[in-house]
């Protein structure tokens, strides 16, 4: 009876490297350039310094001294040029899919990827919101998943390790995951039951607006918390939200707009601060601003159809940014 | 020295050089775990990952090489060559021992600040072929830094040469007989320190890493290099940082000299010494403000190593 083996032990040193070989007289040391390079990708993995949301916070305690990926070999390297590894954290945005694809190929070959969280292997419950990609592997293939929600750093060590298996037995990157992921159906979006709600509050005309906030700027309510929206299909509410710090007090009024004219006057020239606020309604409502210095999306990318947040967006063709057909992936795989 | 030998004197020296700067790199790390209480690397061959080195140096050699489309090809590929030889080139002139030295020169201190000097137009080469906006902003800062630092360095690398009478490495260190300089009253603390802080700016380390600035910059003036170029950008940091340390031990520290023990295990064990003090400075500190950085070396150490040279080159004539 030996002690038992543990499969999950990272194999790295000399006995990874090569045999050892006992002759009489003399040890031999036998290893082939296969292994010996094999053997270095996979203990010299750089990843690139690169979250995407919560669950990098649990990669960065990973890294740091409780967990230590150090000891595996694992360094950040700031530059896709640089790095051997992308590890997804996180959520994985439209927009930023494509940044994700450009640092995939601007990294150097060999290259991996790690997806880890439910919300990079499968978009988990953001997967039918009009901006989430359902799973990283619809834009850059992978090598392995990391379960969690988000993965615990125990998790992330074990992706670690079951890449380096990958990498020391010859199959890495690129898997099918891309051409198998295009086969499934696309997210269905959920219905969405509209309710008459109850109008109340403080209701100020759309030519008011101005001279109202110009006011409450002067009377002290030096500081805008936010600019939302509510839409209620025929007509649409803005909400505004000033406070006074000196004061400690706090100001909320309401205008309501036809939606078939989504046009009221900009605050941006007397608040600095409604110029996102501002953009952030034009860009998920369509609320045209008047007299607005810069207008345009800031949370979309520039050339998106539509305003997401409005009752009636159609949810039936999630936007993708990128879907290689199968030929284009069997073709890339090929070199 | 005949052409043959210094010829193989020269490539042994080559080669000790690199073996070393590899393990400085393991240092680095085992150095900064510890600080962090990490262990740093460990499971690449045990014990204490002893063959990390070798898998990284390996694994940077089967990378893919990529140039990038808009570059400047002809000085994309030369700044990464330029930044190595010019490292290595100071070597040359560094005596390890009091007798081994393979060039002996009369004007030994000024031809390695010279020669170290040449390093920042490497890094301006490659700022400006990379044809990338961060790495052209890093190689800027990088030349305005190494070029302001390099006003305090020299100032501070004359009073030993003052003190001392020559500028010649094997006349400095056998000046140091009676005392070290870093001993010798206030003025050899203050061109110590100096030295060692203007240094680690001319070397582009923490506290002074504004070209490599992670928050600002991504990687620096090395944003485009994959594989081996990059590696070799690496290879002439270390390689420089380990000039600077033996610098540091033969003006300061009396170099090979030393009790009971041979030459060369001295100035090893004071570079070491030196070394470990820069990767402390490195991991414990943090980064600058480029104003506060140009504040600190044009109106605190110019006059500081000026005053101080004066003051060095009035002790020894006093005293003749």
């Amino acid at each position: 009876m030996g002690t038992p083996v543990n499969e999950n032990k990272p194999k790295l040193g000399l006995e990874a490297l090569g045999e050892l070989i006992r002759l009489p007289g003399a040890n031999l040391f036998l290893t082939s350039t296969k292994r010996l390079f094999s053997w270095a990708e996979k203990s010299s993995l750089w990843p690139l310094t690169f979250g995407l949301a919560c669950c990098a916070i649990e990669m960065m305690a990973t890294f740091a001294s409780r967990f230590d990926l150090d000891r595996f070999g694992v360094v950040t390297r700031a530059s896709p040029r640089q790095s051997d590894l992308m590890i997804i954290a996180g959520t994985v945005t439209v927009k930023m899919a494509e940044r994700i694809k450009k640092l995939y190929d601007q990294m150097p070959f060999p290259k991996w990827v790690i997806a880890a969280g439910s919300c990079a292997i499968s978009g988990d419950h953001y997967r039918h919101i009009y901006s989430v990609v359902p799973g990283v592997d619809w834009v850059i293939p992978v090598d392995v998943y990391v379960a969690g929600c988000p993965p615990t750093p125990e998790a992330f060590m074990d992706g670690i390790i079951q890449l380096q298996k990958i990498i020391s037995e010859g199959n890495a990157t690129p898997h099918l995951n891309v051409a198998n992921r295009i086969e499934r159906e696309t997210p269905k979006p959920v219905a969405k039951k509209l309710v008459d709600l109850p109008k109340t509050g403080n209701y100020l005309m759309p030519d008011q607006l101005t001279e109202h906030a110009h006011n409450l700027k002067e009377s002290g309510f030096d500081y805008i918390s936010y600019i939302t929206a509510v839409d209620y299909s025929t007509t649409l509410d803005l909400v505004y939200v000033v406070r006074s710090f000196e004061k400690n007090e706090e100001n909320i009024w309401k205008v309501s707009l036809d939606s078939s004219n989504l046009r009221v006057p900009s605050l941006a020239p007397i608040y600095k601060g409604a110029d996102w606020h501002e953009r952030e309604v034009y860009d998920l409502f369509g609320v045209e601003f008047i007299g607005h210095p810069n207008l345009k999306r800031i949370l979309l990318p520039d050339d998106w159809e539509g305003h997401p947040l409005r009752k009636d967006y159609s949810m039936e063709t999630p936007r993708l940014p990128y879907r290689p057909s199968r030929e284009d992936y069997e073709a890339w795989k090929k070199g | 020295m005949t052409f043959a030998e210094s010829v193989s004197h020269g490539a042994i020296l080559l080669g000790a050089i690199i073996g070393v700067v590899t393990y400085l790199t393991w240092v680095e790390r085992k150095f900064s775990g510890r600080l962090q209480s990490r262990i740093g690397p460990y499971l690449v061959g045990r014990p204490h990952g002893w063959l990390q080195p070798i898998a990284d140096a390996l694994k940077l050699l089967s990378k893919e090489d990529i140039t990038p489309a808009k570059t400047d090809r002809f000085l994309f590929n030369l700044a990464p060559i330029w930044v190595v030889v010019m490292s290595l080139l100071g070597f040359a002139f560094l005596p390890l021992t009091i007798n081994w030295v393979l060039v002996n020169i009369d004007l030994g201190l000024l031809y390695f600040s010279a020669i170290g000097s040449l390093i920042v137009i490497g890094v301006f080469i490659a700022g400006w072929a990379s044809n990338n906006k961060y790495a052209l902003l890093s190689a800027l800062r990088a030349a305005a830094q190494m070029v302001a630092y390099e006003v305090p360095l020299l100032l501070s690398l004359l009073v030993p040469a003052v003190l001392a009478g020559s500028l010649n490495f094997q006349d400095i260190i056998l000046a140091q007989e009676r005392i070290w300089f870093i001993l010798f009253p206030v003025v050899g603390q203050i061109s110590g320190i100096t030295f060692l802080l203007a240094a680690l700016a001319e070397g582009n380390r923490i506290p002074f890493d504004l070209s490599e600035a992670e928050s600002e910059l991504v990687a620096g003036f090395n944003i485009e290099y994959s594989g081996m170029k990059f590696a070799y950008f690496y290879l002439g940091e270390y390689v420089h940082l380990l000039a600077v340390s033996i610098l540091v031990s033969i003006l300061f520290l009396g170099g090979p000299l030393g009790p009971l023990l041979s030459g060369g295990v001295w100035i090893a064990f004071k570079t070491l010494i030196v070394f470990l003090i820069v990767l402390w400075i490195r991991w414990s500190f943090l980064r600058l403000r480029i104003d506060q950085m140009m504040m600190l070396n044009w109106k605190v150490l110019v006059p500081l190593t000026l005053g101080n040279l004066l003051l060095a080159g009035l002790w020894v004539s006093l005293s003749r």
